[in-house]
C-alpha cells in the first residue's frame, strides 16, 4: 500500500490540485495583506467566475479559450461593485471588523443563492466531460490536464510578482501593505491602491476557478468550501508573507491528498477544519504580534500626540 | 391563537439568546460568530437525556447549561491571544467545525435527519403540554434573564465588562484582572445559550443542525445590532422585531425551496444595513 | 540601602531594534523625577517593563527591595504601582465617573456571582466607591464633570481625568507619560500644580516629559536616556547646561 509508486503518484497528484489551491491562497492572501479584509466574497468572485465559463463553454458550445476570458471578465465585474461600493463605504464609516465579516459572507451567500436559483443546484463543469486524457510517465499517471494548469499558476504567480516588483502600482500595494499611514503621507491613492489589488485578486480567483472548473464539479456552495482552503492556508503560512502561504498551499495539499491513506473518507470532510482550527489556535502568532509586543509603535510619532481615531 | 402564542415562545426563548449574544459580542467586544453552536450543544445535551430517559427535564437543562458554560469558556479562550478580525475568522471555524460535528456524528445528534420525538419539558413531575404551560415557563425563563442581565449591567461587573470592551490594556493597567472578566462572561452567556438551547429543543420536540449553523449565529448577531448593543431593552426587541420577519415574507410569494435561504439573506442585508445606517440598533448603542 | 525603585540590566530588543540597552537607575521615595531624551529613547519601552506590560530579554525591576520580575500588570498595581498612558487611553464612551470607578481597587460585586445573587449588598457598596470616586474627581477639580461622557471632555480635562484615574488605584509611585503634552499654557500649568500637590500628599511620582520649561519646574531630579541606557542624570539645571546632552535632545531639530 506504501509502496513507492503509489507515494509518487500522491505527489503528483497534490501538486497538481495545488495549481488552483494555490492561486486561492494567493488570491485571499493579497486582499488580506494590502486591503487588510478577511474576503469571504472571494466565494462569491469564485462562483461567478465559474458560471460565467460553464454558459459560455458547456451551455453555448464556445471553445475554452472563450471561457477563461468570460470567467476573468465576471471576476472583474463583481470586484468593481464590491470594492467601491461596499468595502469603501465600511471604511469610510469606520464599521467594526465583525461587520465587514459579515458583509463579505452575505455577498457570498447572495450569490450563492441566486446561482441556485439561476443554475440549480446540481453539479456543473466547464466541459461538458470532466475527463482527460492520460499519460503514463515512469509508473506514473499524469493526464493532460496538469502540465498546462501547473503552468497557468506558475505564470500567474510569476507575473504577480513581476506586477509587485516592478510597476508603480504594484509597489504602491506593497508599501500600502507594509503601513497604511505612512503610505498616505508619502502621497499613494489608497483607494486606488485597494482597488487594484481587489482587480488583481479576482483575476487571480477566477483563472483558479476556471481551473478547478475543468477538472471537478462545482454547485452554487463548492466555492466557500474551496475558500476555507485559502484561509487556512493563508493563516499558516503568515499574513504578511505571500511566498509563505504559497508553500503552506502546497503543501496542505499533499497532506489533504496523502490523507487517504491514513484517514477514514468519512471524516475526509473534517481535515480542513482542522487545518484551519490548528491554524487559528497555535498560529495566530504568524499572523499578528501579541497585544503585549504591540504597546510600543515601530512609528515615530510626534511629541504631540492627538487622540488616535478609535473605531467605536 | 396558537400561531401568535408560538411567536412569543420562539421570541422568548431567542431572547435568551439575545442576551447571551450581546454580553459576549457587545458588551464585552469578543466578536464571536459561533454562539448558535453553543445554543445546539445546549439543545442536543438536553434532548439526549430525555430521549433516553436518564434525566427529567430540569437536571437535563442544568448539565447542558454547565456543559455550555465550559464549552463557552474554551471557545473563546483564542480571544485572548487572538483579536478582531482573527478572532472572527477563529470563531467562524469553530462554528463550521460545530455544524460539522452536528451532522456527522450520527450517534448523537441524528445528523443531518435531526432528533425527532423529543418529550415537552415537564416541571417536577408534571409536563407542560399544552403551549399556554410552556408560554409561561419561557415567560419566566427569560424574565430571569433578563433580571440577570440588568444586575449584572447595573453592577461594577457590568462597568468592567464595557472598560474591557474599550481598553483592555487601560483595564489592566488600573489594576484588574482582565482574563478572569472575560472568562466569567463568555461562562455567563454559555449558561444563557445553554438553557435557551434546552428548552428550544424541548418546545420544538424535533431538532436538526440547519437550527445551529452560521446562518442561525449571524441571525443573533443581527438580533443584536437590529436590537441595539449593550442595553437590555435591545437585547429584547431584536428576537421580537426579527422573529416577525418571516411572518411578513410570508405575504410575498417565494417558492418554499428558496424561502430558508431568502430570509437569511434578508437578515444579513438588515445587518449590514443597520450597521452602516444605524449602527445604535432600535433600542440600544453602537457595537 | 536599597533604592525605592531600582531598575538594573535591563535589555530589551523588538526584532533588529535594540529597544532597552542595559537600562538602569534608581529613584528616592517622595520626588518627582523626570525622564527626558529624544524620540525613540525607550522611555515609554522601560515603563511598560516596570509595570509588567512587557518581560525584558533580560534584568531586573525591585521596589522597595521586592523583586517584580514576571508578575502581572495587575500585581504590579496591587503592589503600588501605577501608571497613565501617552495616548490616554481613558474609557470614551463611560462617564468620567465610570473611569474613575475603574481605577479604584477591586470590590464587591465586580465577579458575576456576587453582582447576580446579592444585588442589594452590591449597590450599596458600589454607593460607597461612588462617593470616593467622585473626591478623586474633586482632587483633580473635575467633580463637575461627574457624569459626563469622556468623549465629550476637553483634552485637558481628559488629561486630569487619567491622573484622577491614577490616583483612584491607591498606588504610592505614579508614573505619567507625557501629563502635559499638547496642553495650552492655562491647562498646562493646572496639571504642573496638580503634580507638585500629589507630590506633597506623600505620592512618588516617575514622569516622562519633554517640555523643557516643566521638567525644569516640577523636577527634583532629572534622568536622562539615549538609545535605551541611562545616559546622564542629576538636577534640572545639570541636565540642561550639559552641552553635549542639548545636542543629542536637539541635534535632529536644531
Amino acid at each position: 500500500m506504501f509502496s513507492p509508486l503509489i507515494l509518487l503518484q500522491i505527489l503528483w497528484t497534490s501538486l497538481a490540485t495545488s495549481s488552483y489551491l494555490v492561486l486561492f491562497t494567493v488570491a485571499f492572501a493579497l486582499v488580506l495583506k494590502v486591503n487588510r479584509i478577511f474576503n469571504f466574497a472571494q466565494a462569491a468572485t469564485m462562483t461567478v467566475a465559474f458560471y460565467a465559463a460553464y454558459t459560455l463553454v458547456s451551455r453555448l458550445g464556445l471553445p475554452g479559450w472563450a471561457g477563461l476570458l468570460a470567467a476573468l471578465a465576471a471576476a472583474v465585474v463583481l470586484a468593481l461593485p464590491l470594492e467601491l461600493l461596499g468595502f469603501r463605504a465600511l471604511r469610510r464609516r469606520r464599521a467594526s471588523s465583525i461587520f465587514v465579516f459579515i458583509f463579505t459572507l452575505i455577498i457570498s451567500e447572495l450569490v450563492a443563492y441566486i446561482a441556485m436559483l439561476v443554475y440549480g443546484t446540481w453539479p456543473a463543469t466547464v466541459f461538458p466531460s470532466l475527463f482527460w486524457p492520460v499519460r503514463i510517465v515512469a509508473g506514473v499517471a499524469i493526464s493532460e490536464w496538469d502540465v498546462p494548469a501547473l503552468g497557468a499558476t506558475v505564470v500567474a504567480v510569476s507575473a504577480l510578482f513581476l506586477f509587485l516588483r516592478r510597476t508603480r502600482i504594484g509597489q504602491s500595494m506593497v508599501a500600502v501593505a507594509d503601513n497604511p499611514d505612512l503610505a498616505e503621507f508619502y502621497g499613494i491613492a489608497k483607494d486606488r491602491v485597494y482597488l487594484v489589488s481587489m482587480i488583481v485578486a479576482s483575476l487571480i480567483a477566477g483563472l483558479a476557478m476556471f481551473l478547478y472548473g475543468t477538472r471537478a464539479q462545482v454547485e452554487p456552495t463548492t466555492a466557500l468550501n474551496l475558500l476555507l482552503f485559502a484561509i487556512a492556508a493563508t493563516i499558516i503560512g503568515g499574513i504578511g508573507n505571500l511566498g509563505g502561504a504559497i508553500l503552506t498551499a502546497v503543501v496542505l495539499s499533499l497532506c489533504e491528498n496523502s490523507s487517504i491513506l491514513f484517514i477514514p473518507s468519512a471524516w475526509q470532510g473534517f481535515l480542513l477544519y482542522a487545518f484551519l482550527f490548528v491554524a487559528i489556535v497555535f498560529f495566530p502568532r504568524g499572523v499578528r504580534l501579541p497585544r503585549r509586543l504591540r504597546l510600543s509603535r515601530s512609528v515615530p510619532t510626534p511629541a504631540f500626540a492627538p487622540e488616535e481615531p478609535r473605531e467605536a | 391563537m396558537d400561531y401568535f402564542y408560538s411567536y412569543l415562545i420562539l421570541a422568548e426563548i431567542y431572547v435568551l439568546l439575545g442576551l447571551s449574544t450581546n454580553l459576549l459580542v457587545g458588551v464585552v467586544g469578543i466578536f464571536s460568530v459561533s454562539q448558535a453552536a453553543v445554543f445546539g450543544v445546549g439543545a442536543y445535551i438536553v434532548s439526549d437525556f430525555l430521549l433516553s430517559g436518564t434525566l427529567s427535564f430540569l437536571p437535563a437543562l442544568a448539565v447542558a447549561a454547565v456543559a455550555c458554560i465550559v464549552l463557552n469558556v474554551l471557545l473563546t479562550l483564542p480571544s485572548l491571544r487572538v483579536s478582531g478580525d482573527y478572532f472572527v475568522v477563529t470563531s467562524f471555524g469553530i462554528q463550521l467545525l460545530a455544524t460539522a460535528v452536528f451532522t456527522n456524528w450520527t450517534g448523537g445528534t441524528g445528523g443531518a435527519n435531526g432528533l425527532p420525538g423529543v418529550p415537552p419539558p415537564d416541571l417536577f413531575g408534571f409536563p407542560l403540554e399544552e403551549t399556554r404551560q410552556i408560554l409561561g415557563f419561557t415567560t419566566v425563563a427569560a424574565g430571569l434573564g433578563c433580571l440577570a442581565f440588568w444586575l449584572a449591567m447595573r453592577a461594577p461587573y457590568g462597568r468592567l465588562l464595557k472598560a474591557i470592551r474599550e481598553d483592555e490594556l487601560a483595564v489592566a493597567a488600573a489594576g484588574k484582572d482582565v482574563l478572569r472578566a472575560k472568562v466569567s462572561a463568555a461562562a455567563l452567556a454559555g449558561a444563557f445559550a445553554g438553557v435557551a438551547g434546552g428548552v428550544y429543543a424541548t418546545y420544538m420536540s424535533f431538532i436538526d443542525p440547519s437550527s445551529f449553523d452560521l446562518d442561525a449565529s449571524v441571525l443573533l448577531l443581527t438580533m443584536v445590532v437590529v436590537g441595539g448593543a449593550r442595553t437590555l431593552a435591545g437585547s429584547i426587541v431584536g428576537p421580537f422585531v426579527l422573529l416577525a420577519l418571516p411572518q411578513l415574507l410570508q405575504l410575498v410569494a417565494i417558492p418554499t425551496t428558496v424561502a430558508a435561504s431568502a430570509r437569511q439573506l434578508l437578515y444579513g442585508v438588515l445587518l449590514i444595513a443597520f450597521a452602516v445606517f444605524r449602527p445604535q440598533g432600535l433600542a440600544g448603542e453602537r457595537l | 540601602m536599597s533604592a525605592y525603585l531600582e531598575v538594573s540590566g535591563v535589555n530589551q530588543r523588538f526584532g533588529g531594534l535594540q529597544a532597552l540597552n542595559d537600562c538602569g537607575f534608581a529613584i528616592a521615595q517622595g520626588g518627582i523625577t523626570c525622564m527626558v531624551g529624544p524620540n525613540g529613547a525607550g522611555k515609554t519601552t522601560i515603563f511598560n517593563v516596570i509595570t509588567g506590560f512587557l518581560r525584558p530579554d533580560t534584568g531586573h525591576v525591585a521596589f522597595r527591595g521586592r523583586r517584580l520580575d514576571g508578575l502581572r500588570p495587575q500585581a504590579i498595581v496591587a503592589a503600588g504601582i501605577a501608571r497613565s498612558f501617552q495616548n490616554l487611553r481613558l474609557f470614551v464612551d463611560l462617564t468620567a465617573l465610570e473611569n474613575v470607578l475603574i481605577g479604584l481597587p477591586s470590590g464587591f460585586g465586580e465577579a458575576p456571582l456576587g453582582a447576580l445573587f446579592r444585588p442589594f449588598h452590591t449597590a450599596r457598596l458600589d454607593r460607597a466607591r461612588r462617593a470616593q470616586a467622585m473626591e478623586r474627581l474633586e482632587h483633580v477639580g473635575l467633580a463637575d464633570r461627574a457624569a459626563e461622557k469622556v468623549r465629550n471632555l476637553s483634552y485637558g480635562e481628559q488629561k486630569l481625568l487619567t491622573v484622577a484615574r491614577l490616583l483612584a488605584t491607591g498606588a504610592e509611585l505614579l508614573l505619567l507619560d507625557e501629563p502635559a503634552s499638547g496642553l495650552a499654557a492655562g491647562a498646562l500649568d493646572q496639571v504642573m500644580a496638580l503634580l507638585r500637590r500629589l507630590q506633597g500628599e506623600g505620592k512618588t511620582l516617575l514622569v516622562v516629559e519633554h517640555n523643557t520649561r516643566v521638567v525644569q519646574q516640577i523636577a527634583d531630579h532629572v534622568l536622562f536616556l539615549h538609545q535605551g541606557h541611562l545616559m546622564a542624570e542629576g538636577t534640572p539645571a545639570q541636565i540642561i547646561a550639559d552641552p553635549a546632552l542639548a545636542e543629542i535632545y536637539f541635534g535632529g531639530a536644531l
